[in-house]
């Protein structure tokens, strides 16, 4: 029977407790960081050549739906009733959210050195350090809607406009294609400057700020509950366009082509699972959203 | 290991990232450091490692093609943004070309390696700042020196040595 990922704000008390109980029994297993990595490793921007699986590309939608299940199936190794919940951004879009909350995410990062001193993931609780950085600094940080410069989270408005879009990716498949839900939703802007740059799932990377802006995103645990709500976004917009192709390229770009070897297909096999966009197009046998 | 993942980690391994050396030698910035640069100071410092960028090398680049909007896309100007010795944020950020890979330039905060890499649209990313890029190296590593604050790089950057396993970005 298929299991509900819940829209964050719905959890009860009890189910906050359990899912932080399960993220922080995967970070003293060592299996938390093992996520860090691979997210890491897998990050390779369309300036590079080689295949790229998780940014910049078609596949960004299918690669963060399977890092999201295993995520899952390793928290549910603990403890078989948790499920990855959802931050809806355009609804709990104040650092006064209860996501925020001692019991759940913890707070903002304090003025200074933006380390979260609040919640389950605080540095002096000593059960959330920073194995894997960008920087030296181990504890978690955030600077909610960065104050310094204030940047908004994207609103339902901006959500229906990338929703609306009829199609699923274009030509180039990267960080500069212009139209197509997956960057629509991804965030990528060309020649703008300023906050306009940020959009969707990018902005909200930006919008959290310190760990969640960096390539070791994942060591903030709001990063599952965010690509959770981008990964619930791609149903909305499948079953807004029930007659558009549901992946796109459908076939690998030929020879000759600048993308050739350098994005996944509907069926090309993505690494680390070996598993091909065409295998996560409905996930309702696994789970669905509430 | 499957082999989706198996072949990409070979084809990975066979085009590492260039590690440049942080120029420590070279003492404190210069106050116009651009000029000094541009005059060859920091070249003859960084020499072993330095490359001057080529025409060859940009050509390489997809930028230099941009699909994208011509108006306002950051282009690659590499003499413009990739040499560099200043101080921003309280941090010394320096850059300098390198003859391989895509990122084209080694840029260091405090003497540490800051990963930068690129996008199709010839701008930069680092990995301080992985989910917006800029047009040249020199303004994502002050974009990445204001973002640390008062934190520190790690000794060993996270997208350093993806290919030897267990090293990359783990503290010591
Ligand atoms: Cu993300």
């Amino acid at each position: 029977m298929a299991y509900t990922r819940k829209n964050q704000r719905d959890l009860t008390s009890a189910e906050r407790k359990a899912f932080v109980n399960a993220v922080l029994e995967l970070k003293r297993s060592g299996a938390y960081d093992e996520f860090v990595r691979t997210h890491i490793e897998f990050y390779v921007p369309d300036g590079d050549d080689g295949l790229r699986v998780a940014h910049m590309t078609p596949s960004f939608l299918p690669w963060h739906r399977q890092f999201l299940l295993e995520f899952e199936r390793a928290l549910q190794k603990v403890n078989s009733r948790v499920t990855v919940p959802y931050w809806d951004w355009t609804r709990d879009s104040s650092p006064a959210s209860s996501l925020w909350s001692d019991d759940f995410m913890g707070g903002n990062g304090r003025r200074g050195d933006l380390q979260v001193t609040t919640g389950p993931f605080a540095y002096a609780h000593g059960r959330w350090n920073l194995a894997v950085d960008v920087t030296e600094a181990r504890f978690l940080t955030r600077d909610l809607g960065r104050p310094k410069e204030p940047i908004a989270l994207p609103t339902a408005a901006d959500v229906s406009r990338a929703l609306a879009d009829p199609v699923y990716d274009t030509a180039p498949w990267d960080s500069t294609s212009r139209s197509g839900f997956r960057n629509r939703l991804e965030g990528w802007t060309t020649g703008l400057s300023g906050s306009a740059r940020f959009r969707m799932h990018n902005r909200v990377h930006r919008w959290v700020g310190g760990v969640m802006l960096g390539g070791a995103s994942v060591n903030d645990p709001v990063f599952w509950l965010h690509h959770a709500y981008i990964d619930s976004l791609w149903d909305r917009w499948q079953a807004a366009h029930p007659r558009s192709a549901r992946y796109l390229p459908g076939t690998p770009p030929p020879d000759g082509d600048p993308q050739h070897g350098r994005i996944a297909a509907l069926h090309e096999p993505m690494p680390p699972w070996n598993v091909a966009p065409a295998a996560l197009l409905d996930h309702t046998g696994i789970y669905r959203y509430a | 290991m499957n082999d989706a993942t198996r072949w990409w980690r070979t084809y990975r391994a066979a085009r590492a990232r260039p590690r440049g050396r942080a120029p420590e030698s070279v003492g404190p910035p210069p106050r116009t450091a651009w000029h000094l640069a541009r005059r060859g100071l920091l070249r003859a410092a960084f020499v072993s490692a330095t490359v001057a960028f080529t025409a060859a090398a940009l050509a390489r680049i997809p930028g230099a093609t941009p699909y994208g909007e011509p108006a306002g896309a950051p282009g690659p100007e590499p003499d413009e943004g990739a040499t560099f010795d200043e101080m921003h944020a309280g941090h010394r950020i320096q850059g300098l070309p390198l003859r391989a890979g895509r990122a084209e330039v080694a840029v260091f905060v405090d003497g540490r390696q800051l990963d930068v890499m690129r996008r199709a649209d010839g701008s930069y990313l680092s990995s301080v700042d992985h989910y917006e890029s800029y047009a040249t190296a020199r303004e994502a590593a002050r974009a990445a020196a204001a973002e640390l604050g008062a934190a520190r790089l790690a000794a060993v950057p996270v997208h350093g040595s993806h290919q030897e396993g267990a090293g990359r970005g783990v503290h010591a």
